[in-house]
């Protein structure tokens, strides 16, 4: 198992996907800063008076605790489809998967490389965040940094939540498209309408407690997007998302033949 | 020398379709066992199942004379390469050599990458290019390279001459051939172009719609397909000893009555006078001359269109 998850791991760091998709989140974090700059600047000489100042102090806890935008979580899932489905796209999963004792190993391994993955990303989108701020406002690298730690922690599991669904349909059901367009979607936040038509679903279910029920608050997609998600909630939810579809892929994986 | 891997009425069904159905096979250790069979005849769900990478529906196998899990840790030491190579196109041969090394958790040195690339006449290659842009034959000798990755006991080649120009497959016969006669490695291959498999296996076994209708070795190959003037008379054993007295010497008697003569071939209308002369009775006489193909024909009762 373990050389497995090296092996996953040296060909994530070979994988030219995750080296494009590192320097486009560069790049967007980057100049996130500089074109919201240039907007304000614009916008004023334009005579408009209901825009607010360039912030002259920024502080690094908000940065850090906002790692994942649309934009970097729809790159960030991408890379995930294009790694994870790349050694069954290749066919590279026939010379090792009959010679490993369980074939699900190879979905275990590259988990753990989504993971590492996903934390290098996202800790580089943030950095690259952050020198995009440089030039223009002062950075406070002090004030609310536990609870910043404790945001990027939340956001990062959550993020492995959502990991593991695109894991599941890539690898789990071999669909690379299905993959994708989830990983746009739940990238891109755009779920939360069908979580809304589901709500409305539920609330004619003539049960009284299903009147408040709330789906989005128990989806990882919409817990990410909260500025604080809810520490126990996003825990737990993570937690259940992670257990029972890695499970759930493995078994799938496990079972199918590899074609 | 004992079966290294043996099926036992292996079967695989895919929604009312057998895929193949009862299939007993048998490879011996050390051996290059030959599957032949047209498109979708079943060899390559055969390969798959003992590969590891498909389960059979009904039946089992056995790898080195272990069943179950035992026999599932074995796996471990049979390399494949299963219709097209599985390749990163984006990484070179070193680096898609170097991959699987790793996950086998044996040497990823670059002596031992180096190695295996030198074993499958890849030892030139241009290691900044990525594998999707090599050659058809370059592509399936790093597919054998792959499969060669921590000395397995077995490999299980499906089709790797496939596509491949006259020099490419004489190659990758020699190659083959070495890797059985200097290493040992048992091989079970398969392929469309028959002549080049009867130059190469011990064993075949002919599969046609899912099922294996014959299973004989090189040598009871010869016998069935090689070259010889067929004789049958009325008193073989006088016709035999009247052979030998004219010094004719490779001379045998089969099951069926049949006197096989395998030298003096252009001297049929000879032997014909001499036993009609000795006031034997001449029954037939005719000069047996039958590829692999042509007995593959025979055996499916079709035409042979790999």
């Amino acid at each position: 198992m373990v050389n497995i998850m090296k092996m996953d791991i040296y060909r994530l760091f070979k994988s030219t996907s995750y080296k494009v998709m590192m320097i486009l989140i560069v790049i967007f974090n980057f100049i996130d800063a500089p074109v919201g700059w240039a907007l304000i600047k614009l916008t004023k000489r334009m005579g408009s008076k209901d825009v607010t100042d360039w912030p002259s102090t920024v502080k690094l806890s908000s940065l850090v605790a906002n790692p994942v935008g649309w934009l970097t979580g729809i790159f960030i899932l991408m890379s995930v489809v294009w790694f994870s489905y790349a050694d069954l796209g290749h066919g590279y999963i026939k010379n090792i998967a009959g010679q490993l004792p369980k074939k699900g190993q190879t979905v275990m391994s590259k988990f753990f490389a989504v993971e590492i993955h996903n934390l290098i990303l996202m800790i580089i989108a943030v950095i690259a965040n952050v020198l995009g701020y440089l030039p223009f406002s002062k950075i406070d690298f002090t004030s609310g940094m536990a609870r910043a730690a404790e945001s990027f922690f939340l956001k990062y599991l959550l993020f492995m939540a959502i990991s593991v669904i695109v894991l599941f349909f890539s690898t789990g059901l071999k669909s690379k498209n299905a993959a994708t367009v989830i990983a746009i979607l739940m990238g891109s936040k755009l779920l939360s309408l069908s979580y809304m038509l589901v709500n409305l679903g539920l609330q004619k279910i003539p049960f009284k407690f299903m009147k408040d029920f709330d789906i989005s608050k128990y989806m990882p997609d919409s817990l990410i997007g909260d500025t604080n998600p809810p520490l126990v909630r996003s825990l737990i939810v993570s937690a259940c998302f992670i257990v029972i579809l890695l499970n759930l892929t493995v078994s799938i994986f496990n079972k199918k033949d590899i074609t | 020398m004992g079966f290294i891997m043996e099926t036992q009425a292996l079967t695989k069904t895919y929604g009312k379709k057998d895929a193949c159905k009862d299939i007993n096979i048998q490879i011996r250790e050390g051996e290059i066992y030959g599957l032949i069979g047209r498109n979708g005849a079943g060899k390559t769900t055969i390969m798959r199942i003992i590969s590891g990478l498909s389960r059979a529906t009904s039946g089992t196998y056995s790898l080195f004379g272990k069943t179950g899990a035992e026999m599932r840790k074995e796996l471990r030491n049979v390399g494949v390469l299963i219709e097209h190579p599985g390749l990163y196109p984006k990484l070179s041969a070193r680096e898609n050599l170097k991959i699987k090394c790793i996950g086998m958790g044996v040497d990823s040195s670059d002596e031992y990458i180096k190695s295996i690339l030198n074993t499958v006449g890849l030892e030139n290659v241009d290691n900044k290019k990525g594998a999707g842009s090599y050659s058809l034959g370059m592509r399936q000798r790093l597919g054998i390279g792959l499969a060669l990755v921590g000395d397995p006991k077995m490999i299980i080649l499906d089709e790797p001459i496939n596509g491949l120009d006259p020099q490419g497959i004489v190659e990758i016969r020699h190659t083959l051939a070495k890797l059985r006669d200097e290493k040992g490695i048992t091989i079970m291959i398969s392929s469309h172009i028959l002549d080049e498999l009867g130059k190469l296996a011990d064993s075949y076994g002919i599969i046609h719609e899912g099922k294996l209708l014959d299973q004989f070795t090189a040598e009871e190959l010869h016998k069935r397909c090689g070259q010889f003037v067929a004789i049958r008379t009325g008193d073989n054993e006088k016709a035999v000893s009247l052979l030998q007295k004219a010094g004719i010497q490779n001379i045998e008697t089969d099951n069926d009555g049949l006197i096989r003569v395998s030298e003096h071939l252009d001297e049929s209308d000879r032997m014909a006078k001499a036993i009609v002369n000795a006031n034997i009775p001449l029954k037939e006489i005719y000069i047996n001359d039958i590829s692999l193909e042509d007995y593959y024909l025979s055996v499916t009762g079709g035409e042979h269109n790999g």
